[in-house]
């Protein structure tokens, strides 16, 4: 039973002055602001280091420019999507050890007439990752992506096991590439769910929340426009100097009060950094306007939108991807859920992979047409098991086949949810690089095993520790840069991936360009 | 029944044990989780008491809700009774803070929450019913012996003297500060009156000192300020 107080005044007086707050130790809040233990030396003193090198001055945070890591996006495919399906899930030799033998990946959704082991079968390559060339990844992606794309691809597959139906997986590195500098000019994260430190579906990896990459919602066009727009007032007051004069008063009269919260605050950066994001809230304005955040009106920049995404730019992906890829924001996240769709059939669960894949290429369409680095990594909880009745698994025909076998793809009808029969995928994109001058082989485009049962998950760390498989999408995404040692900045000095199994959890190479 | 309270007494210390090693995990939990011992038990121990009130964290950031609550709250405008305040706080309240962690307070919501002061501001800027009353008492507000809204005059009758900007300045200070004379308060009143010099010397193309349109602007302008600013939406 809930019993509801009614609010004496001096309540309501406390409630709107003083919040939730409770008192907070130095110590616990600087063990907050470096970010949980993973970071260690801490983000923040390193942004405030740098702030106080720079005399206190915001120069650091507001003309931050550009980031020089490439645009990452999180795709968060809640349910669980059955990707095993598509992408080609190989032994500890790889993507191209075949699991072998009958029922070899029955598991998987795949008949044995027409798994990877029969010669009329041969992976796809054209994403510079290994597919089943009758999987719902490919047609989709196939389906939406504009020609020339795919020269620029290269990705690999990840072994891991998550939970089933839950939003609780903390696999999430949104915040761990927000910490290793991926910054927009105006924000660091958005996401298309609010109530999540991730901005999508899924739990951020444990420890690696930072305070300051806290994501905006943007799940529309309309709310990429608003994320750093100043509405009406601006437009009243015409000319846009007037606006920031009015900015500069609101936020020289807020520095002003933080400045009097001296003597009771010890932690001169939070100060610092305050200050500072109002600098950088009255430098915004100045530095774009809405129709950057997301043009409406006829021209060049609304052409390529509506080229990238066929039309469809009324969509949390076009808003996403343009804030992200015009460096607005840092990191974007989205989600999008009903992939163990649980009725039954083996034509749901793939319309909807089929469907998820049209989106994600709609991301790299935006990217190849603006000639932008983008990076992007799919989550999902869990895939789907299968049904077998009599010996035989249970299919049905999802698509026209595209294999020399002809006729019809068939695949195990999805009664519901698998923790061990899932994974997770790193796309990336370059447009100055091939996948051969991405990847370190072509050969090596797996991170852990698979076996006939599913994730072999005493492989590899990243196999059973979400933390580790985000610490290793991040530990790749530094090595398209050449800069994966930086890694260690996000684990208290440490490379986690270092010893005699480095190569395994190492895909991508940097550029000599 | 003797058996079954051995039964009992075996479930009772095998949960006494249960919880005892919970309790133990949860601590390691804890302790391993910030990398550090996370302050502990401080009640027997003074000296560590003292550390951690000496360092408490004084600032903190309202949330949505109390953010648009304060609003109301000094305004007197509610989203109830304002459809244009609910529609603008409804579609965009995501872009608000949702936490009261300062460490999380972004810039785009330190914009956001200067767009919905300016939509409680614009209230009594542009409606002279609403505006006679919420600037009762200034030359900006008042009715007549008929109850009828007083005239607003253009900037050249009521923005004309620094006395008058002041009465603008104060009455909106009062109303969203309190009227305790706080240090940064008379930094503020510079900052505002330098605000309304500036807009009043860069009039745009169609404005004039003779319009009233341009005193609405002004108005809403400072009200907008004052209503974002840190002593309302920090604490």
């Amino acid at each position: 039973m809930i019993i509801k107080k009614k609010l004496s005044e001096r309540d309501k007086l406390e409630y709107l002055t003083h919040g939730g707050r409770t008192g907070v130790s130095r110590r616990n809040f600087i063990g907050a602001a470096a970010a949980g233990f993973v970071f260690a030396p801490s983000v923040f003193d390193l942004v405030s280091r740098k702030l106080y090198a720079q005399s206190q001055e915001c120069e650091g945070l507001i003309n931050n420019g550009p980031s020089p890591f490439g645009a990452v996006i999180e795709y968060h495919a809640a349910g669980g999507a059955a990707w095993i399906e598509d992408f080609t899930c190989g032994g500890e030799g790889g993507q191209l050890d075949f699991i072998t033998g009958e029922e070899a990946y029955w598991n998987y959704g795949i008949p044995d007439d027409q798994n990877y082991n029969i010669p009329e079968i041969t992976p796809d390559s054209s994403l510079g990752v290994l597919v089943h060339p009758d999987s719902a990844f490919i047609n989709g992606f196939n389906s939406a992506a504009l020609p020339g794309v795919k020269d620029h691809m290269a990705g690999f597959l990840m072994a891991l096991k998550s939970s089933s139906d839950t939003s609780q997986n903390q696999m999430s590195a949104a915040h761990i590439f927000a910490a290793l500098g991926r910054n927009g000019s105006l924000t660091y994260n958005i996401g298309t769910q609010t109530g999540k430190a991730s901005g999508g579906h899924h739990e951020l990896a444990i420890g690696t929340y930072v305070p300051y990459a806290s994501p905006t919602k943007v799940s529309s066009p309309t709310e990429a426009r608003a994320i750093a727009g100043l509405g009406d007032l601006v437009d009243r007051l015409v000319d846009k100097a007037r606006a920031e004069k009015v900015l500069n008063t609101l936020k020289n009269m807020s520095i002003a009060r933080v400045a009097q919260l001296n003597n009771l605050t010890p932690d001169e950066q939070l100060k610092v950094l305050v200050g500072c994001g109002y600098e950088q809230a009255t430098a915004t304005p100045g530095k774009t306007n809405k129709e950057n955040l997301f043009p409406t009106l006829p021209g060049a920049d609304l052409d390529l939108i509506n080229q990238a995404f066929a039309g469809e730019i009324s969509t949390p992906e076009a808003a996403i991807a343009h804030l992200v890829l015009k460096d607005f924001a840092g990191v974007g996240v989205m989600s999008f859920g009903g992939y163990d769709s649980h009725d039954g059939t083996a034509t749901t669960s793939y319309q909807k992979r089929l469907g998820g894949a049209q989106r994600i290429a709609t991301l790299f369409n935006y990217a190849f047409l603006l000639k932008k680095k983008l990076t992007v990594i799919m989550l999902t909880d869990g895939g789907m098991g299968k049904v077998v009745k009599d010996g035989v698994l249970q299919t049905q025909a999802v698509a026209p086949s595209n294999t020399p076998l002809g006729g019809q793809a068939f695949r195990a009808e999805r009664p519901g949810d698998s923790d061990i029969l899932s994974c997770a995928v790193c796309l990336t994109f370059d447009p100055n690089r091939t996948a051969t001058q991405m990847l370190i082989s072509t050969t090596h485009t797996q991170v852990g095993a698979f076996a006939k049962s599913g994730v072999k998950i005493d492989y590899l760390n990243t196999s059973n520790d979400p933390s580790k498989a985000a610490l290793c999408m991040a530990y790749n995404w530094l090595a398209l840069h050449g800069k994966e040692d930086e890694i260690k900045k996000v684990n208290s000095g440490v490379d986690p991936f270092a010893g005699r199994d480095n190569a395994k959890y190492l895909i991508f190479k940097g550029s000599k360009v | 029944m003797k058996m079954l309270a051995i039964i009992c007494s075996c479930l009772l210390i095998l949960a006494s044990a249960c919880s005892t090693s919970v309790s133990g995990k949860l601590d390691a939990v804890l302790t391993n989780a910030n990398g550090e011992d996370d302050g502990g038990d401080t009640g027997s121990n003074e000296e560590n008491l003292d550390e951690i009130n000496a360092g408490k964290q004084q600032l903190g950031v309202k949330s949505f809700i109390q953010i648009v609550e304060t609003f109301e709250s000094v305004t007197g405008f509610t989203r109830g009774a304002n459809q244009s305040i609910r529609n603008y706080y409804n579609s965009n309240k995501a872009a608000l803070p949702d936490s009261n962690s300062i460490e999380a307070f972004t810039a785009s919501q330190r914009l956001a929450i200067f767009n919905l002061a300016y939509e409680f501001c614009r209230l009594p800027s542009d409606t002279d019913q609403i505006r006679a009353d919420f600037y009762e008492g200034t030359i900006f507000g008042g009715r007549n012996d008929e109850g009828l809204p007083l005239p607003l005059g253009p900037p050249t009758q009521v923005l004309n003297s620094q006395a008058n900007k002041l009465e603008l300045i104060n009455h909106l200070l009062n109303k969203f500060w309190g009227t305790y004379q706080f240090s940064d308060r008379a930094s503020a009143e510079s900052e505002l009156t330098s605000m309304i010099d500036y807009l009043l010397s860069t009039l745009q193309s169609g404005e004039t000192l003779q319009s009233n349109n341009v005193t609405k602007y002004v108005m809403a302008s400072v009200c907008t300020a004052a209503l974002a600013a840190g002593p309302v939406i920090l604490f």
